[in-house]
């Protein structure tokens, strides 16, 4: 592919608001994750939960958007002055030239959760004051994010559970080269809700503890929320200093099973190596990998079979998902800005709560926190389906 | 701007059971019988997860591999454009209202079938198309921003698409907070080359501005597509029906519009 530039980004989750929080918590190795506080969940696990959601309601004029979604939509927005880099944006393209693709797994299912749990018990009849289409609908986080900036380029979702905000990238490059738009935010937004937290559970993938990525007595997720986006621009359309570019990608499908990865990672390997085609690289290119490392026995396991193969066993790779979570349909952005925070800080992040590394995984993890050289990162996303999307980044020319 | 090949149609809503059937409808040839109402078979299903299988996978793989079958091509060969403004409301609500209940039992089934790929997951399994596929929504534009996708996919990545739009009727709890009453299923193959299927080229282009909407469908089929947004696409349908060289225009999002040239291959 031809390369983009990433000119603006933002991430708020768990280790707090704006990406300054974020990278302070990689490098003191301070985990997002606490016990489960979330309402009407008892279950006992480890979540990454954004705080000050509940007293941040959406803007006025855009009420009827409101639920815990799209407030985080919002507050993501409003970090590392992202909406000054829109504006800018509108001026030097028109907001009808400025794509947008957001990934989502579950929108705001919670307003439907609530809605069901507060049924009239005679009718059966929904609150009065539900709103699917601004809340619960896959384009209203979509939807509320266009209007919130005030964009009027071509706009979706993607909604493939956990490569959901990873594959948005790759959109917005096809948009962009066949002339439907010029520049393009990407981002993910996805909040912690019942139907997540009850259903991993059913499937028994969610730890007790916070999720220990790699390690030989790994036992599941902890889930986490988080938005974040970027502005992807062609790098001969803006004399801006970039931070980070977007090298390459690939995607494809393992064709297995509905729950659980092809256990040699075929797939997985399949989109990495994609990648490193896409944006002409050798695997001797690789500074780092930021695993999709959800922590459940298979994930890691096939993963690691995937990066082996195709990297080598002596790349150096890590989950951080030990910081914030499991993030679903926004862990695809949350781990491309990290990828960002690594490429810019010359820093690799070691696997987070990994305290007995699993040895039978071919390429053991970055345990302790390094400072080195990174010139280009991959970051995968695999999800619910065998839908999986690898991406490249390399530091800006 | 690329020229592309529409080479396959699957259809499958009330009185619409086939292309062979939909194509007939469209031109005016045979009445529009709304009562008849297609059985839907995933055939591409194992029996065994057809049972499990949501309403959406099921109508979804119905119509996908309608198209494959006339296109006459291997569907591991495409890659797979799904697109419902919905997802699977029913799925959602026996989920919303298993949370309700003591223990909140949300069954694994329900959960993994809940995904809005999940239709498009059966069918890559179901074909042993390890291509990319990517599962969108874009409200009551899901059509239109599947078929920017899937031109997108084949200008810059040269690949064959299968493209498929379905959305099922809302069940009663949510009925009153959004409607969809009927079900509607399209699929199409969308290829660079021309091929003995080819049913016509498409010169699609995307346009800052709004339009007046192409107005040519048979009137008893409008009813249908207020029931159902995924039944926009019978707007282009009509046009490949009819087999005239015809341009149509369909708003997008607002300021933006689709602008399609349609050349019959005949």
């Amino acid at each position: 592919m031809e390369p983009l530039i990433l000119t603006s980004l933002t991430l708020t989750n768990a280790l707090g608001l704006g990406i300054e929080a974020t990278w302070r918590s990689l490098e003191s190795r301070k985990s997002g994750l606490t016990p489960c506080d979330f309402e009407y969940a008892e279950i006992e696990t480890y979540i990454g939960r954004v705080k000050c959601i509940e007293e941040s309601p959406v803007v006025d004029n855009l009420i009827e958007f409101d639920c815990r979604n799209n407030r985080l939509v919002q507050l993501s927005l409003e970090q590392d002055n992202f909406i000054a880099s829109i504006e800018a944006a509108k001026s030097r393209y028109g907001s009808n030239r400025i794509g947008l693709f957001l990934g989502t797994s579950t929108s705001g299912i919670l307003e439907t959760e609530l809605a069901y749990i507060n049924r009239d018990p005679e009718t059966g009849s929904l609150p009065a004051n539900y709103r699917y289409m601004h809340t619960h609908d896959n384009f209203a986080t979509t939807d509320f994010t266009r209007r919130y900036l005030g964009l009027e380029g071509p706009a979706l979702t993607i909604s493939t559970a956990c490569s959901s905000s990873a594959k948005v990238f790759a959109n917005a490059y096809r948009f962009i080269q066949s002339g439907f738009c010029d520049a393009a935010v990407v981002g993910g937004v996805d909040s912690l809700c019942l139907t997540t937290l009850y259903g991993f559970s059913s499937m028994e993938l969610v730890s007790t503890q916070p999720c220990r990525p790699a390690d030989k007595d790994r036992d599941g997720i902890s889930i986490g929320e988080a938005g974040g986006f970027v502005l992807l621009e062609k790098q001969q359309s803006t004399t801006k200093d970039h931070i980070t570019t977007f090298m390459g990608y690939g995607e494809s499908c393992d064709a297995y099973h509905m729950g659980t990865p092809h256990p040699e990672g075929l797939g997985m390997a399949q989109a990495i190596s994609s990648a490193l085609h896409s944006a002409k690289l050798e695997a001797k290119d690789i500074s780092y990998v930021n695993l999709h490392g959800t922590a459940t026995q298979t994930n890691d396991k096939a993963e690691d079979f995937a990066v082996s193969s195709v990297l080598g066993k002596n790349i150096p790779a890590s989950s951080t998902k030990g910081w914030t979570g499991h993030t679903l349909g926004s862990s695809g952005i949350t781990e491309a800005i990290i990828s960002s925070i690594c490429l810019s800080k010359n820093f690799i992040p070691g696997s987070l709560n990994t305290q007995n590394p699993d040895n039978s995984l071919f390429c053991p993890p970055v345990l302790d926190n390094q400072n080195q050289e990174v010139n280009y990162v991959i970051s995968n996303s695999f999800g619910f389906g065998g839908n999986n999307c690898s991406l490249i980044f390399g530091k800006a020319s | 701007m690329t020229t592309v090949y529409l080479n396959g149609v699957g259809i499958a809503a009330p009185g619409l059971c086939g292309w062979d059937e939909a194509r007939e409808v469209l031109r005016g040839s045979t009445p529009y019988n709304s009562k008849n109402i297609p059985e839907i078979k995933s055939d591409a299903i194992p029996p065994r997860e057809r049972r499990r299988a949501s309403g959406t996978a099921n109508l979804a793989v119905h119509v996908a591999e309608q198209a494959v079958q006339k296109a006459n091509v291997n569907p591991a060969d495409l890659v797979t454009v799904f697109a419902s403004f919905l997802g699977d409301l029913q799925i959602a609500d026996r989920l919303c209202t298993s949370l309700t209940q003591p223990g909140r039992p949300v069954s694994p089934f329900q959960f993994h079938n809940s995904v809005h790929n999940a239709p498009a997951a059966y069918w890559s399994i179901a074909t042993k198309s390890k291509k990319s596929s990517t599962s969108i929504a874009c409200a009551s534009k899901t059509f239109h921003a599947a078929l920017l996708d899937s031109v997108s996919f084949i200008s810059v990545e040269a690949q064959d698409v299968l493209l498929a739009v379905y959305d099922i009727a809302t069940p009663d709890t949510l009925a009153n907070h959004h409607t969809t009453s009927k079900s509607f299923g399209a699929a199409l193959v969308i290829q660079q080359k021309k091929t003995a299927s080819s049913l016509a080229s498409l010169n699609i282009k995307y346009k800052y501005q709004n339009c007046e909407e192409s107005n040519g469908i048979e009137n008893s089929l409008k009813a249908l597509i207020k029931a159902n947004s995924s039944a926009q696409s019978l707007i282009l349908l009509s046009a490949i029906a009819k087999e005239k060289q015809e341009t149509i225009f369909l708003n997008y999002l607002p300021g933006s519009s689709l602008e399609i040239e349609v050349n019959p291959c005949l």
